[in-house]
C-alpha cells in the first residue's frame, strides 16, 4: 500500500531496493552506509523480502559477491561509501567492464586522512571513468526513486551497465523527511524482473563460456568501444525511463539534468546532490532581490549531459558551479566537466568553480548568496 | 517530491525551525524524528536533521527540525530557531544555542526548579516548562540509569506550540515502540502535555 512516512536517506535507498525486489545483497557495513543494509539484512531476516543476505569480510568481496549474482542472472544490490568505496574499485571497475548491471548505493563521505565521516562528493567522483551510470539524489524521496529508475537503465538491453546512485552521508542518509513509499504493483509495473541477455547459470545455453578472459588488444578494443556505446545508449534510456517514472508515480526529478528558474536566469547555478537543491533554495531568496539566477541539478554524471548543458550555459552571462569535491592541482571536478563541455560546444560563458562543503562543512544560503553577489559585482 | 501540500510559486504560511539540545543519551535525536512522523500525520512537511559525531553520554547533543506547510529545500543545520527545546537548565549556560534564537523564540525547558533564569539577551519570548525527568522516573523510564525524557518533551512541544495533536504523537510512539515501552513513553508524552505550563516572558523577567 502507498504510504507517506518520515524516514531517512538510508531507509529511503533500502527501500528503493526492496521495492526493486532485489534478488541478491552482498555488503560490508561502514558508515554513513550501515543502516541501509542493517535495514535489508533485517528485512531479509523477517522473511518480509525474498533476497539472499550475503555477508562478506570487505567491501572488494561485496562487490565480487554482488557481480557473480548478477552474471548469474539475479538482480543484485550493494551499498558502500568513502573508503569502502576506494577499496572496491578494483571491482568497481570490473563490474562494468563484466556488463554486470548491479545497482549500488553511495552514501558519499569524504576520504581520509584526516578521519572524517561526513559528506563529500569526490568518493563516487573517483569512479567516473570506470564505466558506471551514475545518478546523485537530492532528497530521501529521489534516492528511493532513483534506485528503481537505476535499474530500468541498467538491465536495459541498449545498456546492460551497472549504476550507482548517489545520497550524501549525513545531510541525507541520517535525516529524516517525509517520502511516499510506493505501491509494490505500481513499482512491477514500472519495473520488470532481470530478464538477462546472457547468464553464467543459463541452462539452455548449450555450451559453457568462459567470462572475463584475456583479450588481445585487436579484441579487448572492440569490448572497450561496447561500452562507450552503451553509455551513449543510456541517454535516451535514462530520459525514457525518468519520463515512465512520472507517468506512473506522478514524480519528476528530472532525467539527467532538473532545471530551476533557467528561463530568464543571468547566472546559473550548476551542482550535484543536496547542493543543487540548498542553490535552489537560496536562489529563490536572490531572486526577491533582483538577482536572476536559475540552478541546474547535474542528475547524472555519467553519462555526462553535454548538450544539455551547453545549451542551458550558451544563455547566460556567468555560470558557477559548486563543487563539494576536488581534483587536487586541477579543479572541482564538476567545473572540471562543465569548462571542458562548454570548449566542446564553443560556448564563452565565464565559468567560476566554488569549492564547498568539505568533509561535511555545512554549506549555508549565505555561502551560495556571496558566491552569485561575487558574480554579479564583478 | 511533496505534493500533498505543494503550492508551487505561493510563499509558505508556515515555517518553524527547531533546535533540540540534549545530553548524549536522553533522546534529543530521537525526540526530533518523532515531531516530524506525528507531523506528518496531520499532513505537515517536517524533516529532522541530526548532528552525529564522536557521540558520548552526557556530552551535548543537537537535532533539528525545519516544519512547514510546503515541502523545504533546505538541508544545513538549523542556525536561527523558532523553537529551542533544552532537555535541563545546565545545558543554557554549557552551550550557546540561546544565541541561536530568533526575536520571538519559543523555549521549552525541562526542569524541576521553581525560578527559572533565562538569558537577559532575549528580548521577547514564550517559556514552556516541564519537570520531564520526574515523569520518566515515575515510570520508570530509563536506559542504562539515565531517565529518557524524550517522549515527555514532545509531549511538552504539543503544548507549547498548540501543534501536533498529543493524540498524533502517541500513536506514532506506539508505532515506534509498539510494546509496553511503546505504552509508559505514549504516558510519558501526555503527562507531559498535562504538565507543561507556559509562562510569558514578562512574567519570567519579575
Amino acid at each position: 500500500m502507498e504510504r507517506y512516512d518520515v524516514i531517512t536517506g538510508n531507509d529511503a535507498a533500502a527501500w528503493g531496493a526492496r521495492l526493486s525486489r532485489v534478488e541478491v545483497i552482498a555488503a560490508y557495513p561502514i558508515t554513513p552506509q550501515t543502516t541501509i543494509v542493517e535495514k535489508l539484512a533485517e528485512w531479509v531476516d523477517k522473511g518480509e523480502m525474498d533476497a539472499r543476505y550475503i555477508a562478506v569480510e570487505s567491501e572488494h568481496s561485496a562487490m565480487s559477491a554482488t557481480m557473480g549474482a548478477s552474471a548469474a542472472g539475479a538482480r543484485a544490490f550493494t551499498a558502500t561509501a568513502s573508503q569502502g568505496f576506494l577499496y572496491m574499485l578494483e571491482m568497481i571497475s570490473w563490474a562494468a567492464g563484466a556488463r554486470t548491471p548491479i545497482v549500488m548505493a553511495v552514501v558519499n563521505r569524504a576520504l581520509g586522512p584526516p578521519w572524517n565521516i561526513w559528506s563529500e562528493h569526490t568518493d563516487a567522483l573517483m569512479a567516473r571513468d570506470t564505466g558506471w551510470i551514475q545518478f546523485w539524489a537530492s532528497n530521501n524521496q529521489e534516492a528511493l526513486d532513483s534506485i528503481i529508475q537505476a535499474y530500468r537503465v541498467a538491465e536495459d538491453k541498449r545498456v546492460i551497465l551497472p549504476a550507482m546512485v548517489m545520497l550524501e552521508g549525513f545531510v541525507l542518509s541520517h535525516t529524516a523527511m517525509p517520502v511516499k513509499i510506493h505501491d509494490q504493483s505500481k513499482v512491477d509495473q514500472y519495473l520488470p524482473p532481470y530478464n538477462p541477455p546472457h547468464y553464467v547459470l543459463n541452462p539452455k545455453l548449450s555450451e559453457p563460456f568462459a567470462y572475463g578472459n584475456i583479450l588481445f588488444p585487436w579484441d579487448y578494443v572492440k569490448v572497450r568501444l561496447a561500452i562507450q556505446k552503451a553509455m551513449e545508449n543510456s541517454v535516451d534510456v535514462i530520459k525514457q525511463a525518468a519520463r515512465e517514472f512520472q507517468e506512473i508515480f506522478g514524480i519528476w526529478h528530472g532525467d539527467l539534468i532538473k532545471e530551476a528558474y533557467t528561463d530568464d536566469a543571468e547566472v546559473l547555478i550548476f551542482a550535484l546532490g543536496t547542493v543543487a537543491e540548498q542553490a535552489e533554495a537560496t536562489a529563490e531568496l536572490l531572486r526577491k532581490d533582483g538577482y536572476k539566477v536559475g540552478v541546474v541539478k547535474v542528475r547524472v554524471t555519467r553519462p555526462f549531459p553535454k548538450p544539455e548543458i551547453a545549451k542551458l550555459a550558451s544563455k547566460v552571462s556567468h555560470v558557477i558551479v559548486i563543487d563539494r569535491d576536488i581534483s587536487f592541482g586541477w579543479d572541482g571536478i564538476l567545473a572540471g566537466e562543465i569548462k571542458a563541455t562548454l570548449h566542446d560546444y564553443k560556448v564563452d560563458t565565464p565559468v567560476t568553480t566554488k569549492i564547498m562543503g568539505i568533509g561535511g562543512d555545512d554549506i549555508l544560503p549565505e555561502h551560495i548568496e556571496k558566491a552569485v553577489k561575487e558574480v554579479y559585482n564583478k | 517530491m511533496y505534493s500533498r501540500n505543494k503550492n508551487s510559486g505561493v510563499v509558505s504560511t508556515m515555517y518553524y525551525e527547531v533546535i533540540w539540545v540534549g545530553r548524549g543519551g536522553q533522546g534529543a535525536v530521537t525526540a526530533s524524528r518523532i515531531l516530524a512522523k506525528a507531523l506528518n500525520k496531520e499532513n505537515i512537511w517536517a524533516q529532522a536533521i541530526v548532528f552525529f559525531g564522536a557521540e558520548r553520554r552526557g556530552a551535548p547533543v543537537y537535532a533539528y527540525n525545519r516544519i512547514s506547510d510546503q515541502a523545504i529545500k533546505y538541508h544545513h543545520f538549523v542556525t536561527k530557531a523558532d523553537v529551542i527545546v533544552i532537555f535541563e537548565p545546565s545545558l543554557i549556560g554549557l552551550t550557546n544555542v540561546l544565541d541561536r534564537a530568533r526575536e520571538k523564540v519559543t523555549i521549552i525547558l525541562n526542569s524541576a526548579g521553581k525560578s527559572i533564569e533565562i538569558d537577559g539577551k532575549l528580548k521577547e519570548y514564550q517559556l514552556a516548562v516541564v519537570d520531564a525527568t520526574s515523569i520518566a522516573l515515575q515510570l520508570n523510564l530509563r536506559v542504562a540509569g539515565i531517565p529518557v525524557i524524550n517522549t515527555a518533551m514532545v509531549g511538552a512541544f504539543a503544548k507549547a506550540l498548540g501543534f501536533p495533536s498529543i493524540k498524533s504523537i502517541k500513536e506514532v510512539i506506539n508505532e515506534v515502540w509498539p510494546s509496553k515501552i511503546g505504552e509508559l513513553n505514549a504516558e510519558a508524552a501526555e503527562k507531559a502535555y498535562q504538565e507543561t505550563k507556559i509562562i510569558k516572558s514578562s512574567m519570567v523577567r519579575e
